[in-house]
């Protein structure tokens, strides 16, 4: 038992931190309908090759799996960096890599990894019908991550995963949004033909689901640390009565909590990235998402209140902080939710 | 990352297992369950036989090293050692303060004389210690020891008094932390003495709880003596071996205690599916949101352990993810407590709600208010946090 990186992973974590680190920052993007930083996201795809991380080597990838894709979206969420790579990699190339065929995979990551995007579908109200030998599909999608701007539209419907182009959606309308770093567009699909190969049903979206969820949390425990670690920095600084603030005890055991909760859930998290393809209750997925989402909101949120007056003004990085924090929280579930997921798993129904 | 136990580690465990089956049966069956923290004086005597049956099999002390009586087991092998136990609910260790505190402490600071006196009767479980370490005026605040202790011929004579001593009533010796240089302050001018229990000098009073039972005591000196050479450690130098003995855990007992906090949380959720209240949405999600901190609870005494072992190795000081441990297992265990009176509605009135069930809730739940006080309180477990593990300054 050894319940740490190792070396190979340590030097990607390393790496990534490292790489992220030159990139614009969450201050990059605060305004409403902003895009992407395309050099930026042309570097994460060429020099770090983040999306080909968890694709099977036989689909183009380097044939690792979720807990270093896990390690790389720590860091991302600690750098936040503006880019496409949440939809793209844990709505996109992992659901493909999960729920779809060798084949569906080759044609269908192909693109993904020279730095095409995608994202994938999680509030739909559609309906599919079979004719002429495909899929056609019909109806709306609310709030998608990079809705407006993804090559690639992953859709769950009861046909299983449809992987729909950009170019075939009618109409794709952003929406002005919490967290301005993370874009979300309402889609409409007008009877779009998607033919069987196109269809993913290896495996349920629910599997998907449950590694976005824990791509998800190891994003928010980066962000989180992110958050406590620009507390830390600002208490040691600020000085009022005559000390740094950081002396006294009611910063400090503030502070205290806030690193219980980043550390809880960097545990839980790495064991849930561990466990992804053998926890049968799902217990380990639902335990990472929850405390992740707590952690970051509790992280931000005493962020802003640690760096007093200033945590509240625009230039402070704490607000899109706290933002990402309330935003992703209703992403995948919220905590809410997976506390009652995991009293269904442990308690068996109502 | 490795959550794979070693082979070996694996055909111990089965070891321990099936002699803890075929062990824990006859007349010490009822000790099951017994003893442990909340229980501390229940069946002492049957414990007593117990782990002279333990030490007999060769499973006392095993992470000595076998030169002093120990099986020099892995850190791998105590963690599945205790991990079994506590499946098999074993009775709680009358020795574990022998084991585990001052057997390691000596066998790192003592004489050899001290080492041939006080390690096999450890190993045998025919001596039982306690810890004489907090004072009414030295609890979070240790250094300030006023038990003092001055040099009469052969012997050292101590004057003063001990406080929250768990097993004195029980214990043939005490490792006492006593001020020996009479002009010291704080944690200067500290000696740690090995005084025996049973003479005129030293009386046990037992402190009643607020769970009604009586599991530590005052413990008073009124010129107690030791042979001078009983010493551990340099003279005026014991507080360096104080902080050795409460730093020498390695986190083999965390998911030990990680399982039993999950067995006694099955039992509130067997209180509450008898009342039929398993329905209740509001309650469904403090129960899912306690079984996720369990997990977690797992998941950070398994990163605490390797974090511990890595830094041993390479001599360096462990992470801020070992720091947050026992703020973390404390506040757990305390809202499992509340969860458990939760359960019961009206039923928290009286004492037999927990009647046919494998754990007393009501002892839990008050039993757990001691959990955020002993052993470093919550809020110095916070400061340690900032300041050692945030940088905070103090």
């Amino acid at each position: 038992m050894h319940f740490a990186l190792d070396e190979d992973q340590e030097a990607l974590q390393e790496a990534a931190r490292d790489f992220l680190a030159e990139l614009p920052g969450p201050l990059s993007m605060t305004e409403q309908g902003q895009a992407y930083d395309a050099d930026a996201w042309a570097r994460l795809v060429e020099e770090q090759g983040f999306p080909a991380i968890a694709v099977p080597e036989e689909a183009g990838g380097w044939g690792y799996g979720l807990f270093e894709l896990a390690i790389v979206f720590e860091e991302a969420g600690r750098a936040m960096t503006p880019s496409p790579l949440f939809g793209t990699v844990a709505l996109g190339v992992v659901p493909i890599v999960t729920c779809g065929t060798p084949a569906q995979q080759g044609s269908l990551l192909e693109p993904l990894l020279t730095g095409g995007t995608a994202t994938a579908a999680l509030d739909v109200d559609v309906r599919v019908t079979r004719f002429g030998g495909a899929w056609t599909l019909s109806g709306t999608a609310r709030r998608v991550v990079d809705g407006h701007s993804a090559d690639l539209v992953l859709v769950p419907t009861e046909a299983g995963v449809l992987a729909v182009d950009g170019d075939a959606i009618a109409q794709r309308v952003r929406r002005d949004v919490l967290d301005t770093s993370r874009p979300l567009a309402d889609l409409v699909f007008d009877e779009v033909i998607v033919p069987d190969e196109r269809v993913l049903t290896a495996a349920p979206w629910s599997e998907a689901l449950r590694r976005a969820r824990v791509l998800l949390a190891a994003e928010s425990v980066g962000t989180a640390d992110a958050a406590l670690q620009t507390a830390v920095d600002y208490a040691k600084v600020r000085e009022q009565y005559g000390q740094a603030i950081g002396r006294f005890q009611a910063v400090q055991h503030l502070l205290a909590d806030v690193c219980l909760a980043v550390e809880e859930a960097r545990a839980a998290t790495w064991l849930a990235a561990a466990t992804v393809d053998t926890d049968s209750t799902g217990l380990d997925a639902l335990t990472a998402a929850a405390l992740a989402g707590d952690a970051l909101f509790q992280a931000a949120g005493q962020s802003i209140q640690v760096h007093g007056g200033v945590g509240f003004t625009w230039e402070c990085v704490a607000h899109m902080h706290f933002k990402r924090a309330r935003a992703s929280r209703a992403l995948l579930g919220e905590p809410a939710d997976h506390r009652r997921a995991a009293a269904d798993a442990v308690l068996g129904g109502a | 990352m490795e959550l794979q136990w070693s082979t070996e580690a694996q055909a111990f465990r089965e070891e321990v297992r099936t002699w803890l089956e075929d062990n824990l049966v006859g007349a010490f069956a009822k000790l099951r369950g017994r003893g442990g923290l909340g229980d501390m004086d229940a069946f002492v005597e049957e414990r007593r036989v117990w782990e002279k049956h333990l030490a007999a099999a060769g499973w006392s002390c095993l992470a000595w090293p076998e030169a002093y009586g120990g099986r020099g087991a892995s850190l791998e092998q105590e963690i599945v050692f205790q991990e079994e136990y506590a499946r098999a609910r074993g009775p709680g260790r009358l020795g574990h303060i022998g084991e585990g505190l001052l057997g390691p402490t000596v066998i790192r600071f003592g004489t050899d004389a001290q080492k041939a006196r006080f390690l096999p009767p450890i190993v045998d479980c025919t001596e039982l210690w306690c810890q004489g370490y907090s004072e009414p005026n030295a609890g979070s605040d240790l250094a300030n020891v006023q038990t003092r202790a001055h040099r009469d011929g052969d012997d050292w004579v101590i004057t003063g008094q001990k406080v929250w001593t768990s097993l004195a009533e029980f214990s043939e010796w005490c490792f006492v932390l006593a001020r020996t240089d009479s002009d010291s302050q704080r944690h200067k001018g500290i000696s740690c003495l090995l005084v025996p229990m049973d003479q005129p000098g030293v009386r046990v009073v037992p402190i009643r709880q607020m769970t009604g039972n009586a599991e530590f005591c005052e413990v008073f000196f009124d010129e107690a003596t030791c042979p001078a050479d009983h010493v551990v450690g340099p003279v005026n130098q014991g507080w360096k071996v104080a902080m050795y003995t409460l730093a020498v855990e390695r986190g083999a007992s965390t998911l030990a205690q990680n399982l039993s906090f999950q067995a006694e949380f099955d039992t509130v959720v067997e209180a509450a599916r008898r009342r039929g209240r398993l329905g209740d949405a509001a309650l469904r999600e403090r129960l899912g949101g306690m079984a996720i901190r369990l997990r977690a609870m797992r998941a950070s005494a398994l990163r605490a352990i390797t974090s511990f072992e890595t830094a041993q190795a390479a001599g360096t000081h462990a992470g801020r993810e070992t720091m947050i441990t026992k703020l973390q297992w404390a506040s757990l265990h305390r809202d499992l407590g509340e969860l458990a009176m939760d359960v019961l509605g009206d039923d928290v009135l009286s004492l037999d709600a927990s009647e046919g069930l494998e754990h007393d809730l009501h002892r839990l739940f008050l039993w757990a208010r001691s959990d955020t006080i002993y052993a470093g309180t919550n809020q110095v477990q916070r400061n340690l946090i900032a300041t050692r593990g945030l940088g905070l300054p103090r």
